[in-house]
């Protein structure tokens, strides 16, 4: 008899992370060969971003697009380590973090047992960077006086430690606000200065990266345990590879971005080792020493430690 | 069954009471608050989320224990064609059945609203805002809220079986205490 | 599976059991029966959509209007529309239509309109000699205006359902409700062409109640400067509208008593309520309808069949028509539009257009009985029996669908204000 599978995202069609969860689904239903059919439903039309983890846990869906700094943090505070600033250098280290590491599995592991999921794979929402409408952020003096918009509570003791007045704001707002000039600067990630058109009003980015947002398919666990094991294998083996190559993917696709925002008279900075040391020194003296209610100190240190190594 | 009668209208006024009392200071929190977050973004040039992210949380609360209370004065959207045509004993049997129905809905959404707040008092989820608290207070509303419903539908099914109110018997203070 | 839902739900509905309760149940038993759902999943997305955001204006807008109404507002609004055409044919019903326009402007709830407007036209229209039923279908036809004119309850509404952004929503309904204004205006001209006419007010009488009414008129620049100018959330102008009109109460009409405020307050909350519990059963009723993929083969359907925009909309009008005969825009809203939304974007109709086509037919369901809401909500306002009202309803039933027949085929009148955000 055949399995029916409900994948509830809220991602809109063009959305990378929505074009994953089709080629997931498509590629499931075609290995699964009449064993397991999965039937998505994008757009949040069942689920919005803030309600699939609930809606895995209780089973009101079997699978759903997830991501990890929306929906882990209520559950346990210290996934917040994954958006501090300069902490994981790519999604690759930032992964190994929570597979390799005792504190970072803790976490993993907390976060998923308590949510009652089981992860299927990585579906990444892509790499976070400062961008500005008035000057270059070359310097943490330049951020001084900034009207800056945050999303994430973790964010706003950065923005209050370089000097820029911090407000809360819904994405569907910040091109209003852009325009006249409620915000001036906003962490984000390159792809959606293209897609909401922001880099009309958007004039300078700053790299490096400062971190990078993963987002994950899971499984209601209980569905999940209850498959036949080659149903089972099949989900792992296309979770993988979806895993694979949309991280890939997001990553290319945020370069190409960048080098179109440059094209359009946009300007990158990438800082030298000289520019980062004073961002780094604002961070350890200023930044951190606020996060205590977001992020544990333990786990900043198992964090550092991991990627000292 | 007069004294059980009169002793649940006692109750269920002051749960009236307390349930109106409570939405309107809901109400007042939510203009004050979104009022405030404009203004002190406006003069500081700071905007604070909580200002945003917790009034929506409120409606809940709000909600749900009126919408229980809101059975005794007929405040509810409802389609009256039969009710205007049917007249004394079948208006009765009509009022009984509905009170019936509310009383089979409340029961179901009791339970439904119980397992949501105990699947997140269990999974441990508090709110995405920067004043957290845990979610499941806020899921706690739909219990609430339909077990009050469940104490209004069965005074209006002894009402309706026993016919109190039509001879002016029992205490029916408050029943029109809301008037829209 | 579907239709059994919508079977119980229409039995419910004539055994006149609370709407909020018949989505409830009809839909609850589907998806705990039919499609094996937790319980909990019914509870978890009635929360989500009670909890929007954008939703969080509506509480405010109907305290906004209430508080305009205890704070002498509404009255001097009033005034200025009696001193502009009170003496043109029909000019008591013309003042009527007028007010209610510029209480829409700064109201989001159609039934707050027409209670606080009607509350002070009424009487004074019957007294005058306008017949009671005329009186009374022209109030609820007019507090259609409320919902089409920004601020907006059904506009926010669609917005949460669409994620058009609100600032379109209520862009879309400014010209549609002048158009409707116009029609009323036109309708009370003709029906009411032999009533005895009021005497021309002079203009020192007209400047004077202009300047009584400035604080009253200045709320909607308040309200649309706030969220045009990119300085508020809607929400947050609503908010800022009411503490104005607290303010306006207090000190320039000082007409305003605290136990008014608690009052207002305690309305708000009880409108509220009787609002939102509908949302969040009526989502039961959505999420069936998305379990079940009903969107997509409604979609699949209407391609397959080769709908154009206009037969589309035309469908879209007849079944708005149908429903709103029963249950009023709010919920016809939740049960059509994630479907027809499908629909529409597939065949390129912009979602403002859709929006002003789904009032204008959903908005008719104020007048048509079984539930007619707007028509209760006047009626009551002079304890008339509201089907006493109903031999004026043909007239307005005709004249509504033919101005709903005009939105369809001219969407420039929605479309182009949008346009420019
Ligand atoms: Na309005
Ligand atoms: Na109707």
């Amino acid at each position: 008899e055949e399995i029916v599978a409900r994948l509830s995202y809220h991602w809109a069609p063009a959305h990378q992370s929505a074009i994953f969860c089709e080629e997931f689904a498509k590629r499931v239903n075609e290995r699964g060969e009449g064993k397991i059919r999965i039937e998505t439903f994008p757009s949040g039309q069942l689920f919005g971003i803030r309600e699939i983890m609930g809606a895995l846990s209780s089973g009101a869906v079997e699978l759903g697009g997830v991501v990890g700094v929306v929906s882990f943090p209520p559950v346990d505070k210290n996934y917040n380590v994954e958006a501090m600033p300069g902490m994981f250098k790519d999604f690759a280290q930032l992964r190994r973090f929570f597979q390799e590491d005792e504190t970072g599995q803790e976490i993993w592991n907390g976060v998923l047992k308590r949510t009652r999921t089981q992860f299927i794979g990585y579906n990444p929402t892509g790499p976070y960077m400062t961008f500005s409408a008035v000057r270059p952020l070359t310097s943490p003096e330049a951020f001084v006086g900034l009207k800056a918009r945050y999303l994430a509570g973790i964010e706003r003791p950065r923005w209050s430690a370089l000097g820029a007045d911090a407000v809360s704001m819904p994405t569907r707002e910040v091109y209003t606000a852009l325009q006249n000039g409620m915000i001036d600067t906003f962490n984000t990630v390159p792809a959606a200065i293209k897609a909401y058109s922001w880099w009309e009003h958007v004039k300078y980015g700053q790299l490096p990266f400062l971190f990078h947002a993963d987002a994950f398919t899971l499984a209601n666990q209980a569905w999940y345990d209850d498959l036949p094991d080659d149903v089972k294998q099949i989900l792992l083996e296309v979770g993988a590879e979806i895993g694979a190559e949309s991280t890939k993917s997001i990553m290319e696709f945020s370069t190409q971005v960048l080098n179109e925002f440059e094209e359009r008279g946009g300007q990158v900075d990438t800082l030298t080792d000289e520019q980062l040391a004073a961002f780094t020194k604002v961070d350890d003296e200023k930044v951190i020493p606020e996060l205590g209610d977001f992020v544990d100190a333990n786990v900043i240190e198992a964090a550092r430690a991991f990627v000292a190594n | 069954m007069r004294p059980i009668i009169t002793t649940l209208i006692r109750i269920n006024t002051a749960i009236e009471r307390i349930v109106i009392a409570v939405g309107a200071l809901i109400v007042a929190a939510m203009v004050l608050i979104v009022f405030g977050g404009a203004l002190t973004r406006y003069a500081t040039g700071i905007g604070f989320g909580v200002a945003v992210e917790l009034p929506p949380m409120l409606m809940p609360w709000l909600v749900f224990p009126l919408a229980g209370v809101l059975l005794r004065s007929g405040s509810h959207i409802a389609v009256d064609f039969l009710p205007e045509k049917l007249g004394g004993g079948g208006l009765r049997v009509l009022r009984a059945v509905i009170a019936l129905i509310a009383i089979g809905a409340g029961a179901t959404f009791v339970i439904a609203g119980w397992d949501a707040a105990s699947l997140f008092r269990d999974i441990g989820q508090v709110t995405e805002m920067e004043w957290e608290f845990p979610i499941w207070y806020i899921y706690l509303s739909f219990p609430v809220g339909f077990a009050v419903l469940i104490s209004f539908a069965v005074e209006n099914l002894l009402l309706a079986l026993t016919g109190l109110d039509d001879t002016g018997g029992g205490d029916s203070a408050g029943v029109h205490a809301v008037t829209e | 599976m579907v239709a059994f839902a919508i079977g119980s739900s229409l039995l419910l509905l004539f055994l006149a059991v609370p709407v909020f309760l018949v989505f409830g149940v009809g839909s609850s038993m589907v998806a705990i029966v039919g499609l094996n759902l937790p319980w909990s999943t019914l509870i978890q997305v009635a929360f989500g959509a009670v909890t929007k955001q954008v939703l969080l204006a509506i509480p405010l807008f109907i305290f906004t209007g209430l508080i305009m109404l205890r704070s002498g507002v509404a009255r001097r609004l009033v005034d200025l529309a009696l001193a502009l055409v009170g003496h043109w044919p029909g000019g008591l019903g013309i003042a009527m239509v007028l007010t209610m326009g510029f209480f829409a402007a700064f109201c989001g709830s159609i039934l707050a309109a027409i209670t606080a407007v009607g509350t002070i036209m009424m009487p004074e229209m019957i007294k005058k000699g306008y017949s009671r039923t005329f009186t009374v279908t022209l109030a609820a036809a007019a507090g259609l205006l409320e919902a089409l004119i920004p601020p907006s309850n059904a506009a926010i509404i669609y917005s949460s359902l669409t994620g058009v952004p609100v600032s379109h929503t209520f862009a879309a309904g400014v010209f549609p409700g002048l158009v409707l204004m116009a029609v009323l205006i036109l309708l009370v001209l003709w029906r009411c062409r032999d009533m005895t006419r009021e005497a021309r007010v002079s203009a020192a009488g007209r400047w004077s109640a202009f300047v009584q009414a400035i604080p009253g008129l200045m709320t909607p620049f308040i309200i649309l400067g706030g969220i045009y100018g990119g300085l508020l959330t809607p929400s947050e102008a609503a908010a800022v509208a009411s503490i104005w009109a607290i303010i306006v109460g207090f000190t320039i009409h000082r007409e305003l008593k605290f136990a008014a405020i608690w009052s207002a307050l305690r309305d708000t909350a009880v409108t509220t309520s009787v609002i939102f519990a509908i949302i969040a059963t009526a989502t039961f009723l959505s999420v069936v309808l998305t379990y079940t993929q009903a969107p997509q083969h409604m979609t699949d359907y209407f391609v397959g069949f080769g709908a154009n925009e206009i037969t589309f909309l035309l469908i879209v009008g007849v079944i708005c028509l149908i429903l709103g005969t029963f249950i009023e825009i709010i919920p016809v809203f939740y049960l059509t539009v994630p479907i027809f939304m499908a629909v529409a974007t597939t065949l390129g109709v912009p979602l403002e257009h859709l929006y002003i086509v789904f009032t204008a037919f959903a908005g008719l369901g104020l007048l048509t009985p079984p539930v007619c809401v707007g028509l209760y909500t006047a009626a009551g306002v002079i304890n008339l029996s509201a089907d006493k009202a109903f031999k004026e309803l043909p007239l307005f039933l005709a004249v509504g669908i033919l101005y709903g027949v005009l939105m369809i085929f001219i969407p420039g009148l929605t479309t182009w204000l949008p346009s420019l955000l």
